[in-house]
């Protein structure tokens, strides 16, 4: 939707694919992104680039919202979310090494559920060095959640234009896009994404409805009342849901 | 016959469990992807069965009877868009429960792999046990290498799940 001289995007950056730890391929989950209300979503398994490279292959229809590779870096002492990638990231060094070689191939960089505990952000220089830290993020556990919020506010004290993030890191349960990041870009393109993202030109979306951002971009958002999740066929979809169980169960059975 | 039926069951039960949700380009693109599990499963079962020279059957119809024995990890593949559709427990949170409950699976198909060895390799006691050993063996080997390598490493899986233990 047009916001001034900006277009917003609703975007999930974090998402896992298969062949990896997710258990949707890439044309999956761009299929699912639509029914989840997404314009864009990043492919980002742990420190693998196979079903990135998948993204390539697919059709870049305009109507078809973005898919853009990446990789989580995963390190012991942080995981790192890079997108835009060509070429996959080795999780060797620190953080700002590791941040230095995403920004080498064009990528974006963003802090993973950034815990207490990743002593990899505990370093003023390593948090200052990423693009944007996910505050919003569907954890379960809400000493987690706080942490993430804390995060993210020592980030904007270190560098106040740090893009906040919300992303569902999507595994292989119903989340895709249950927190979100909505993006302010100039062209609805994955470099328009990323410049947006690196301009931290962003508002991100938890699953409480919670937003956190630069309080004129959040209201922004508000006005323009982006559409959520978008299931117009619900009930067809849970009777080819039932119906499918359903005759599975019964040919186990036979 | 039972190694494509074992795959119609990844197919379709997987991705209702990720997204309850159904499509045949759903279920087609997992199909290709999940054919990887059948594969490791048709190369345990051909070791498995290469080791009992004496078998009354043939070796391709020992192995699509291997697959019978899938039933408890079919079974338990069913069971997994409950887990995503039900909230199980104040946590909310179902990756535990898949991770838990694979163990009923993994027990029972132990007896089921027994009874093969004896009915259908016609081996010794003794000799389905060492099988069933045998079998355990590759599938938590194949196990533990795809969710290290899903994980990105052994050392980033280990240290995410102490975290995660520490922070309970």
């Amino acid at each position: 939707m047009q916001s001034g001289e900006f277009l917003i995007l609703s975007g999930d950056f974090h998402v896992h694919a298969a062949p990896g730890d997710g258990s949707l391929t890439p044309a999956a989950l761009r299929d699912e992104a639509v029914r989840a209300g997404l314009d864009v979503i990043a492919v980002t398994n742990h420190n693998q680039f196979v079903a990135a490279r998948l993204v390539s292959s697919l059709s870049g229809e305009a109507d078809e919202p973005l898919v853009i590779p990446g990789e989580e870096v995963t390190h012991p002492d942080y995981h790192l979310i890079a997108v835009g990638l060509e070429h996959p990231v080795k999780a060797d060094g620190a953080v700002i090494d590791v941040v230095a070689k995403i920004h080498e191939q064009g990528g974006v960089a963003i802090a993973a559920h950034p815990m207490h505990a990743f002593a990899g952000y505990d370093d003023d220089a390593a948090l200052a060095a990423v693009d944007g830290t996910e505050v919003a993020h569907p954890e379960r556990l809400e000493k987690f959640r706080r942490e993430y919020v804390k995060t993210f506010e020592r980030a904007r004290r270190l560098k106040p234009h740090i893009a906040p993030i919300g992303s569902s890191d999507f595994h292989n349960t119903p989340a895709l896009g249950q927190c979100r990041t909505f993006v302010f870009v100039r062209e609805r393109s994955a470099a328009g994404v990323l410049e947006a993202l690196r301009a931290g030109r962003t508002v991100a979306l938890d699953d409480h409805g919670n937003m956190y951002g630069d309080p004129s971009l959040v209201e922004r958002v508000r006005a323009a009342q982006p559409a959520g999740r978008t299931d117009a066929n619900a009930p067809w979809r849970r009777l080819a849901v039932l119906l499918s169980w359903c005759g599975l169960a019964g040919v186990l059975v036979l | 016959m039972r190694p494509a039926l074992v795959l119609l069951v990844l197919a379709v039960s997987l991705p209702i469990t990720a997204v309850h949700n159904i499509t045949l380009g759903l279920v087609l693109r997992s199909a290709v992807i999940f054919s990887a599990i059948v594969l490791l499963q048709l190369g345990i079962g051909a070791i498995v069965i290469a080791t009992a020279p004496g078998r009354r059957v043939s070796f391709a119809r020992a192995l699509d009877l291997w697959f019978a024995g899938h039933l408890p990890y079919n079974l338990w593949t069913l069971f997994l868009p409950f887990v995503t559709a039900v909230p199980f427990g104040p946590a909310d949170s179902p990756h535990e429960l898949m991770g838990i409950s694979i163990i009923a699976p993994f027990v029972w198909t132990a007896f089921v792999v027994a009874a093969f060895c004896r009915v259908v390799l016609d081996v010794t006691p003794g000799g389905a046990r060492r099988r069933v050993a045998l079998h355990m063996a590759m599938v938590l080997v194949a196990g533990f290498a795809l969710a290290i390598w899903a994980a990105g490493g052994a050392a980033a899986l280990s240290s995410y799940l102490l975290r995660r233990v520490n922070g309970l």
